[in-house]
């Protein structure tokens, strides 16, 4: 009798220490109390279509949904970016070309972005500019930029536009003894494709693809360009 | 009785001083605890990997972008406006036709241009000969929707045709857009119906009130910033036909853009 109740203190010996161990730090009762405390979704959010506190709900057939109107300038998706439209007529546009051949025929020296109102256009994406290449350009180097895209309007003149390939005796740009990263220059491009260029005409070209530019006419070259950021490019690198 | 209990104190108390030796058990890998459990923290805090830099990262880093210059002569597309301008006079408003001019644009992660719905790269719209239904929200008008981007700036060059373009103000009964392309490439992309998606952040709607009207002509250019509603009033039968240029304000999704 003795020994069979010596016996049954083995089972609660067992007991015990089960009960003690899951209840310790290393108890997987208490490791899944812990974690298991996300909370469930509300039926009409847990991403099921259609759905509406768990009941599914036929599609609406709405032709139209009116759009609530946001107030303006509140909006955040486009930090840094103009509020107004800006047109610009091809009168005008001519008559900056005009402007910019009578002073290389003078020799007087113009600023090309003063010829057309709203220049240099900047904004955090995209940047415009107006080029004048004179015909007697006694230097006129080829440009390589890694850190945008261009996009080109011929505004008036004729000319060329060698662009593709590689430079020839590249550099990085120096200005007075700074060197601006990505801006590269060489002294022609080879196995560049030529285009023959005209008031109208557009060329698009790709980032970190050279481009020499060549006036044929006396009026010289003009052109607007838009600079298009690559997007991890500081504005004040480009040239 | 009693020595029974205090056998079981004593086991239990073991028990638990075993546990806590032990130390917690190794998460089973995909359970929540394994979720919940702390990455070795990077220099970005903890859980974010410390991947160490790229020595001379490019700046123009995706690799599926246009690397080819392209020209573009102005007597293409007055060219393509013409056939355009012709195929609408005629009704006719399908995909170019064999021979026909088409510009080949281009598409950048940033910007595309020459990439409109039509197949010829060129955008053409015409003034209807009676009042019937916008091809998006359905207002009885001679003209097609004004437009609202809240992802992109468009910038327009005028190539043919003309008529005014309004810009500014504020779009009267406007709609989100839907994905013209639900229904799949070559399925008229405006009328059909009501079970494509909608595009948050693209409007239309007309008329446009209390905006800016510059009368327009071939050569002229423009520029529509994000957010801006900007409308088409083409000239009859002449009608407009114009090149845009599209740049990403840097945080919209290329698909969202139309």
């Amino acid at each position: 009798m003795n020994g069979i109740t010596r016996l049954a203190w083995a089972p609660v010996v067992v007991i015990g220490f089960a009960a003690g161990y899951g209840a310790g730090p290393s108890g997987s009762v208490i490791a899944q109390r812990t974690n298991a405390t996300v909370p469930a979704l509300p039926a009409d959010q847990s991403g099921a279509l259609n759905q509406v506190n768990g009941v599914h709900q036929p599609p609406e057939f709405k032709s139209t949904i009116p759009a609530p109107l946001l107030p303006h300038r509140l909006r955040t998706m486009w930090p840094n970016q103009p509020n107004e439209s800006t047109f610009w007529s091809i009168d005008d546009i001519r008559n900056a070309h005009r402007l910019l051949a009578e002073a290389d025929r003078a020799g007087r020296t113009m600023d090309p972005n003063t010829a057309l109102h709203h220049f240099p256009y900047w904004t955090r994406t995209h940047a415009m500019f107006i080029k004048h290449v004179p015909q007697n350009a006694r230097r006129s180097l080829a440009d390589q930029h890694l850190g945008y895209a261009q996009f080109i309007v011929i505004m008036g003149g004729t000319g060329t536009v060698v662009a593709g390939g590689q430079l020839t005796r590249p550099m990085t740009l120096d200005e007075r003894g700074r060197e601006i990263p990505g801006e590269m220059r060489g002294s022609a491009i080879t196995g560049g494709e030529t285009f023959t260029l005209k008031e109208g005409d557009w060329v698009s070209i790709p980032p970190n693809s050279p481009s020499q530019f060549k006036a044929d006419s006396v009026d010289g070259l003009t052109y607007m360009v838009m600079k298009i950021n690559a997007q991890l490019y500081p504005w004040d690198l480009t040239r | 009785m009693l020595r029974t209990g205090l056998l079981l104190l004593i086991s239990a108390s073991i028990g638990y001083v075993a546990s806590a030796w032990t130390g917690p058990p190794a998460p089973f890998p995909g359970s929540l605890m394994a979720q919940g459990q702390t990455r070795p923290a990077g220099r970005g805090g903890p859980g974010v990997p410390d991947i160490p830099p790229v020595a001379n990262p490019p700046l123009y880093p995706d690799l599926n972008q246009p690397s080819k210059p392209m020209h573009y002569s102005v007597d293409l597309v007055r060219r393509i406006h013409e056939v355009r301008k012709a195929n609408a006079l005629r009704g006719n408003t399908a995909q170019p036709a064999p021979g026909d001019p088409v510009l080949q644009g281009q598409s950048y992660r940033t910007h595309h241009f020459g990439v409109s719905s039509s197949g010829y790269g060129i955008t053409h719209r015409q003034k209807y000969e009676t009042p019937r239904p916008s091809p998006v929200t359905g207002v009885m008008s001679y003209y097609e929707d004004a437009d609202q981007h809240e992802g992109v700036t468009d910038f327009l060059i005028l190539v043919g045709g003309g008529g005014q373009f309004v810009v500014d103000g504020e779009i009267e009964n406007r709609e989100y857009g839907r994905d013209p392309w639900t229904q799949g490439r070559g399925v008229p992309p405006r009328n059909t119906g009501n079970v494509r998606p909608l595009l948050l952040g693209e409007f239309h709607g007309q008329p446009l009130k209390g905006g800016h009207v510059y009368d327009a002509k071939a050569g002229d250019w423009l520029i529509v910033p994000p957010g801006v509603p900007h409308w088409w009033l083409p000239t009859p039968r002449e009608g407009m036909s114009y090149l845009i240029v599209k740049v990403n304000i840097g945080l919209y999704p290329t698909a969202l853009i139309d």
